[in-house]
């Protein structure tokens, strides 16, 4: 069963990381450029990887949450000081980036095209 | 089958189609893993086998081999914090305002947390890494069935039977416990100091070669009292020399060092504590003390015994265990081996990555270039480090005789030593170099601070052939310690005094 969650910028993801349960399932965040209004991201990245990820969650028998994170604009993300940039917890280097929540995997950039890459990363424990 | 196969490209994949695979690499380490990805690179069909057998004390690591997991990696982090704690120190005398210097004092948890996490990232990048390239890593124990054919036992106790065309040995080794009582049950290796769940506390370092030396250093800095068992001498195979150096400063630092010293015993008191007893083999006299930790240096051993060579046919096995290989080929055409388990190489990772990176463009790319394991730098990092390429002074003593040889040496003063009025009586360093003509340099040593990074562009310029001629006409760069190399001047045989005078001149 994966339970989706959607957060919009930097304060609501600070938030919802405190409510986070330990002992709940495998938290994975997946960071993504801001929607335009015709509903595609600023970020082609971005653009490309949604739907292969959305197809690999489609087919996904794991009790995992997936909390889709809306970064920003292009502006605020190009920002050196952007928080998601900086901050410990996220330090992102590149968008799009799937991080599992408390563990060092992550895979980046066009590494969230790729399901072999999708399968590593949701479906094996620590 | 013909085992003079020069040139002639591996054919991949379906040719015959017999074979699972055309590389099958036992060993995910720095060679195997090199090896492995040099050969994606060129249309191969690659499997990586990697297995981690506990260590005695339960210990287990993921995929990257030795380096990664128990070697250069985490060791380097440690030798960093350790460096980090004294800069603490010297920053005071720089004029910063350090709040309670006495009470600074390391956390073992959060400096063993920080290194695990990094190997762990590193672990999982590696992964990605091979996933990435197509690469099929099986996580089993590997041994031989026949020739072409690999077993390997996963975790569950299931087998994992498939073939390949070509099959490179790269298992590495792992610590070498001594036979004596107490030494299985309650010693540790290197295998477990990195993550060790408990500060390590009062500890006896068995075995002084560069992983005891370099444990007892970054320990007793850290702040663990360390002892130090050498059974012959430091760093044997080092220059001797150079090795006093470094041990002077580690006893200058507080490291207590029994020399000509084994271990008989190792028994658990009531306390936990641990009670050591060892025999100094000159005067036949022993000795006992209480420790809170015993960590066993006393070498590395390859890991072939589990491999079922037999089964290959392979037979080109030393006494110690270790593949003799040439060119990284065994007597079986097309079993090869690199890295730790090869006999008399350098056992260092980029030799490894190197030799592997070769194999893999002679197997499946026309490549032609052998693997140069002469001149290799390297480092060994305790607290004051020794870098050093080329012969010893005794091995070029013993090879050209002492007319031939010239060896030219200095003392000198790291610059940002004198504030902090920091030790500088172990700040040496020598060029050995053939007495005639332009003076061939055979090899370069130094102790002293960031000494692998002084001593690694010189090995390219050795690969040069450079002389003492061109060494001396280099202008240095100035203020640094590696300038020091290029104001060498004074030469053994003159007998001069070959401490500095002052400096910039």
């Amino acid at each position: 069963m994966i339970s989706f969650v959607n957060i919009e910028g930097f304060d609501e993801f600070a938030k919802y990381t405190e409510s986070i349960d330990q002992k709940g399932p495998p938290v994975l965040f997946y960071f993504s450029g801001s929607k335009l209004p015709d509903g595609r991201s600023w970020c082609p990245d971005c653009v490309e990887a949604e739907p292969i990820i959305k197809a690999f969650l489609d087919e996904l028998k794991k009790n995992v949450i997936f909390v889709y994170v809306d970064v920003g604009d292009r502006e605020y993300w190009k920002d050196k000081a952007c928080p998601f940039r900086t901050d410990s917890r996220t330090k992102l280097m590149v968008i799009p980036t799937i991080i599992k929540w408390k563990g060092v995997q992550r895979l980046e950039g066009s590494q969230c095209t790729k399901r072999e890459l999708l399968q590593m990363l949701f479906e094996e424990d620590d | 089958m013909c085992c003079s196969r020069k040139t002639s490209v591996t054919p991949l994949g379906g040719e015959d189609g017999t074979f699972d695979y055309d590389l099958a690499v036992i060993g995910g380490g720095s060679g195997g893993l090199a090896c492995a990805k040099e050969a994606v690179n060129h249309g191969a069909r690659v499997a990586v086998l990697d297995y981690v057998t506990p260590s005695p004390q339960g210990t287990k690591w993921g995929l990257g081999g030795t380096c990664v997991n128990v070697g250069c990696i985490p060791k380097k982090l440690m030798h960093q914090a350790a460096l980090l704690g004294e800069s603490i120190h010297e920053a005071i005398s720089y004029g910063w305002e350090v709040p309670s210097p006495d009470a600074i004092k390391i956390n073992w948890s959060a400096l063993t947390e920080a290194v695990q996490n990094h190997i762990k990232s590193v672990n999982w990048v590696t992964r990605v890494d091979l996933r990435d390239k197509k690469i099929e890593y099986i996580n089993g124990l590997g041994e031989f069935k026949d020739p072409h054919t690999l077993v390997a036992t996963l975790k569950n106790g299931t087998k994992r039977e498939l073939t390949a065309r070509n099959i490179v040995i790269a298992v590495g080794g792992r610590p070498h416990y001594p036979d004596i009582p107490g030494a299985l049950e309650y010693c540790i290796s290197s295998d477990d100091i990195f993550s060790l769940g408990h500060p390590p506390g009062k500890t006896l370092v068995v075995g002084a070669g560069y992983i005891g030396l370099e444990c007892a250093g970054f320990l007793n800095s850290l702040g663990f009292s360390a002892t130090v068992l050498v059974r012959s001498v430091p760093l044997r195979g080092f220059d001797q020399q150079m090795a006093l150096m470094v041990t002077n400063e580690m006893e200058e630092r507080g490291v207590a060092f029994h020399h000509k010293c084994i271990p008989l015993s190792v028994e658990k008191l009531e306390s936990g504590q641990l009670k050591a007893r060892w025999q100094n083999t000159e005067t036949g006299e022993q000795a006992e003390d209480v420790f809170d930790t015993v960590l066993m240096a006393t070498g590395r051993y390859a890991l072939t015994k589990a491999l079922n060579l037999p089964a290959a046919g392979v037979t080109a096995v030393t006494g110690s265990g270790k593949i003799a290989a040439q060119t990284e080929q065994t007597d079986v055409a097309h079993v090869y081996a690199v890295g730790d388990v090869l006999e008399g190489r350098p056992e260092l990772t980029p030799v490894a990555i190197h030799a592997g990176r070769l194999l893999a463009r002679r197997l499946f790319a026309d490549g032609l270039q052998h693997m140069d394991y002469e001149n290799v730098a390297t480092t060994v990092f305790t607290p004051l480090e020794y870098g050093c390429v080329g012969l010893s002074e005794e091995a070029a003593l013993d090879r050209y005789g002492e007319e031939s040889i010239e060896v030219y040496h200095a003392f000198y003063k790291p610059t940002e030593f004198f504030i902090p009025q920091r030790n500088i009586r172990n700040c040496y360093l020598k060029a050995v170099a053939e007495r005639g003509g332009a003076q061939r340099v055979l090899g370069l040593h130094f102790v002293g601070p960031v000494a692998g990074e002084v001593i690694q562009g010189f090995a390219a310029a050795i690969k040069c052939g450079l002389t003492m001629e061109q060494l001396m006409n280099t202008v240095g760069i100035h203020p640094t310690v590696a300038e020091e190399f290029t104001r060498l001047n004074i030469t053994k045989r003159s007998g001069k005094d070959p401490n500095p005078a002052s400096c910039c001149s």
